[in-house]
């Protein structure tokens, strides 16, 4: 802590090598973890090289450029071809190599030049190629706050205190040009999806389109956030946050799977009276984008089959943002069903579920959908996250009959044949059913383990119509049991919450930051043009920003030490202003003394001037003494 | 709130109007850098680009604003201080006063009088300092070619601080006259001496010959000495008494008047160095050193 205080406080400036490296360091630090493990080996050799080498030329130097080239083959050789340095990410990462060579090889060198100087800079502005993160947003702007508190040290070579009071002080006078430009700057853009940074950030969904049942039934509890939602007013109710991924048609046994036909597309509908709502999709390198049950339209480059399930052409290996309109109604929109939809919504095998088919032989068909429910209830069925007993070859009857115990997948596969059997066209819908205790205002995090199926009935003149099976189960219901099982984990809620607070902001920060488009853009200055009220907010704001940057560069003023000449004659210069002496700003001491002394004609201010110019100009410390005395009788 | 407005507008008004700039090379950079940011955004539309652009920019303007607040509140104080002289270089004092309750920085004060000859260009010119506190002593060599009253020259405050990519002026003027001396040049006065005897006393005892030299008058030699053949002698004689006070003629001292003040300067300054009274006789008045000092003397001259 001492040292901090020292060097905060010392005037000991570091000279340009030093301030050098600091800036090197921090501008290096994200591409160590981009770059090969075998060019960080040679970064390393250099370090410690540049520690403990006095000095390092001729053909030292030129064996480290050696070393540096084996390390940057060695870095390259896998995915080098010359076809891929079309890729800009192959590019740059080549780019960034050569330049760590560069600045190894004339720092070794210990001499400085501008491209030296200019590097960390360059350094900077290439990571943004592979990080367009809040995190980076962040990380940037600290370093080039450092930067200028590194470059102003070593201009003011003054204490380091000085040096950051005086970034602060431009920094916060820049802070309201900087806010305007971003609001108003034109977001023109080259869009070309060969370029920026891609996949790293894949994670699984919990979701893969096919709906497994059987003992390699896979539940997936992780806590990664799988899409962000905000909502344009307020999260809807529990039962209407079901998020449409796949539909399964198919009983394969061991899994339920899509039906091998070509879904028509839909065309786009009216949004009127639709559920307004911006998605942030991770990549999951599959193609569906999820959208709330159920779907009015589908982004650009996308398609909205007949059974309301929006794939993407390509799969999604990059952050995707949506804007989403959904109509939350528990029926579909279908009012007639094809023949062959008909039928493979219809299909079962009743020799593989015989214990099932014999319990519903008693089913009286023409009851419906109400008497179904009841036979499904009848069955008493737990809800459970750890099954126990349910056989891959008869998964059905060994839930049924067996523990009766399962989770949704096994809740949804029974009741849709069930419903089969009942004459009942029926099929599974897979997706999320995401957790209100996931929301913050009006926004929603949507995670691994939210991942759900449920069954959708086709009843005549209707449509097909959800059925959320688990609400049947005996004791909890699966909402209880979800968020028990939320609470459970979440051992602290306070924690909970200040996590669900922190990923709240930085997704208001994601989507109104870094996502800030042409659009936002427009749709922004229409507001302010439209709304006078907002538009005096963002003039109040901009005020305050203003006055708050002359406020801190106000206070950030640094004292200046007095010379204990000048407070020696404090007491005089209180004297001389009762008899109407005031020293003007544009006068010096001397010359102010020398005035009083031709006013006042009192001989001994003649003294007390030398005095204060041998104190003042030769730092005597003997004439401040004498004339602290000498004034203490005046 | 319009007292306040019209203050602050004021203020920064006067700034921008006492504190010049120019752009340095390090402002092509930086547009250089700013174009590739641009760029870069432009290419993959990533706001953290625009962001850095932005700040990269906002840093830049507002550099300037905190470069002439730097400059703003300095002023000088003429110290006068020391004599004068034509066509020689003048060393002159300042006293800088900051006015602001920060200090200063990276300033470098140069001196706008005429210039140097290059035979006499040294650095002292001008005068770098790293910070200035509240009062700084400033020394600097200017030259005038001509005697007489002359402006106090101005000084340039220059400094590139905070940011380098533009450098920022302030003149300051002094409002304060010097008076420039004649330059001191021609006989020295040992040698007037000896060209005019009259002025150390009477010829009294012959003391000897001695070797002539090339500055002894004709009625000096020792004729019988070169007669003989030997080597030319002069005669050497011992005076009486050496007169108390020399008396220098204004029109018997040189060709034109400028010639002649320089002259009168130079033994006006001997003869304080030697300590020796002198009366000078200018075409319309007598200056005698013991009723005027020797500055008075000089500023006569210098302003003949």
């Amino acid at each position: 802590m001492r040292f901090y205080k020292n060097l905060a406080l010392s005037s000991i400036t570091p000279n340009q090598q030093q301030l050098l490296d600091i800036a090197l360091v921090l501008a290096i630090l994200p591409h160590l973890f981009i770059v090969k493990p075998v060019m960080i080996l040679y970064l390393f050799i250099s370090l410690l090289f540049l520690i403990f080498a006095k000095e390092i030329k001729g053909k030292h130097l030129f064996l480290f450029g050696l070393f540096g080239t084996l390390a940057l083959a060695l870095s390259f050789y896998e995915t080098f071809t010359f076809v891929g340095l079309k890729r800009l990410n192959i590019f740059v990462s080549l780019v960034i190599s050569l330049l760590f060579i560069a600045v190894v090889l004339q720092r070794l060198s210990k001499q400085i030049n501008f491209y030296l100087l200019f590097s960390p800079g360059l350094f900077l502005a290439l990571s943004y190629f592979f990080y367009n993160t809040i995190m980076m947003l962040f990380y940037a702007i600290t370093v080039l706050f450092i930067f200028l508190v590194l470059l102003l040290w070593y201009r003011m070579q003054s204490p380091l205190i000085d040096a950051f009071k005086m970034a602060v002080s431009l920094f916060s006078f820049s802070l309201p040009v900087i806010i305007f430009l971003f609001l108003v700057f034109p977001r023109i853009s080259f869009e070309t999806k060969d370029f920026g940074f891609r996949g790293s950030d894949t994670i699984r969904t919990g979701h893969d389109g096919l709906m497994h049942i059987g003992g390699d039934a896979l539940l997936v509890p992780s806590k990664r956030v799988v899409m962000e939602v905000s909502f344009d007013e307020g999260v809807p109710p529990s039962n209407q946050l079901y998020f449409r991924g796949s539909v399964l048609y198919e009983d394969k046994t061991s899994h339920w799977a899509p039906a091998k036909y070509t879904a028509r597309s839909l065309i786009n509908s009216s949004t009127e009276d639709a559920t307004a709502y911006q998605v942030t999709l991770y990549p999951h390198h599959k193609k569906w984008i999820y959208f709330l049950d159920y779907p009015l339209q589908s982004p650009k480059e996308a398609n909205r089959d007949s059974d309301y399930i929006v794939t993407s052409q390509k799969p999604i290996t990059e952050t995707m943002r949506y804007d989403g309109y959904s109509k939350l109604e528990k029926t579909l929109p279908v009012r007639e069903l094809t023949a062959l939809k008909k039928d493979i919504s219809l299909l079962y095998d009743a020799s593989r579920d015989d214990q099932l088919y014999t319990y519903m032989k008693d089913f009286d068909s023409q009851k419906g959908l109400d008497e179904l429910i009841k036979y499904f209830k009848a069955l008493k069925l737990s809800y459970s996250l750890q099954p126990l007993g349910i056989n891959p070859k008869d998964p059905l009857d060994s839930f049924i009959f067996g523990n009766r115990e399962g989770y949704c997948v096994h809740f949804a596969s029974t009741f849709a044949t069930m419903a089969r059997m009942a004459g009942i066209p029926s099929r599974i819908v897979t997706g999320f059913k995401a957790n209100p205790l996931n929301s913050y205002e009006n926004y929603l995090i949507v995670k691994e383990e939210d991942a759900h199926a449920w069954v959708e009935v086709y009843l005549e003149g209707i449509g097909w119509q959800r059925i959320e099976t688990t609400q049947y189960a005996v004791g909890k219901s699966v909402q209880q049991v979800t968020e028990t099982t939320v609470e459970e984990e979440v051992q602290n809620p306070i924690f909970h919450r200040i996590n669900l607070t922190y990923m709240y902001m930085r997704y208001t920060l994601q989507s109104w930051v870094l996502d800030y488009t042409r659009s936002k853009q427009m749709q922004l200055l229409h507001t302010i043009l439209e709304d006078v009220t907002l538009l005096f907010k963002f003039i109040v704001f901009f005020i305050t920003l203003g006055v708050i940057a002359y406020l801190l560069r106000e206070l950030n003023h640094h004292k200046r030490t007095v010379h204990p000449a000048l407070k020696a004659l404090s007491p005089l210069l209180k004297k001389l202003k009762k008899e109407g002496l005031v020293k003007k700003d544009s006068e010096t001491m001397e010359h102010f003394l020398n005035r009083s002394l031709e006013t006042s004609k009192d001989s001994r201010l003649l003294q007390v001037i030398q005095l204060y110019n041998e104190a003042h100009y030769g730092d005597k410390e003997s004439s401040i003494a004498t004339l602290k005395a000498l004034i203490k009788h005046f | 709130m319009r007292p306040l407005v019209n203050s602050f507008l004021t203020h920064f008004i006067s700034i921008n109007k006492s504190v010049s700039s120019r752009a340095t090379k390090y402002l092509g950079l930086l547009v250089i850098i700013m174009i590739a940011l641009f760029l870069e955004a432009y290419m993959h539309n990533f706001n953290i680009v625009y962001i850095t652009l932005f700040i990269v920019f906002s840093l830049a303007v507002s550099g300037c604003y905190f470069g002439r607040k730097n400059l703003y509140h300095l002023s000088l104080l003429a110290l006068p201080e020391g004599r004068i002289f034509a066509t020689k270089p003048a060393p002159l004092k300042w006293r800088i006063i900051n006015h602001a309750s920060n200090p200063a920085y990276d300033i470098t004060c140069t001196v706008r009088g005429e210039d140097l000859p290059s035979e006499s260009k040294n650095d002292e010119s001008s005068q770098t300092f790293k910070s200035i506190e509240q009062d700084t002593l400033l020394t600097l060599s200017s030259y005038f070619k001509q005697r007489g009253k002359a402006d106090w020259p101005k000084v340039t405050f220059e400094s590139r601080f905070p940011l380098l990519h533009v450098k920022f002026f302030k003149v300051e003027n002094t409002e304060r006259k010097l008076i420039i001396y004649p330059e001191p040049k021609g006989l020295s006065l040992e040698q007037y001496l000896k060209e005019q005897p009259s002025n150390y006393g009477e010829r009294s005892d012959f003391e000897g010959i001695r070797r002539y030299d090339s500055s002894d008058i004709p009625s000096l030699i020792h004729w019988p000495s070169l007669a003989k053949g030997g080597d030319m002698m002069s005669r050497n004689f011992s005076y009486t008494a050496q007169l108390k006070t020399l008396h220098f003629d204004f029109l018997s001292c040189g060709e034109n008047d400028e010639a002649r003040l320089s002259q009168l300067c130079l033994w006006i300054l001997e003869c304080e160095k030697q300590g020796r009274d002198f009366t000078l006789v200018m075409p319309h008045e007598i200056y005698n050193s013991k009723k005027e000092t020797i500055d008075a003397i000089l500023q006569k001259l210098s302003t003949f």
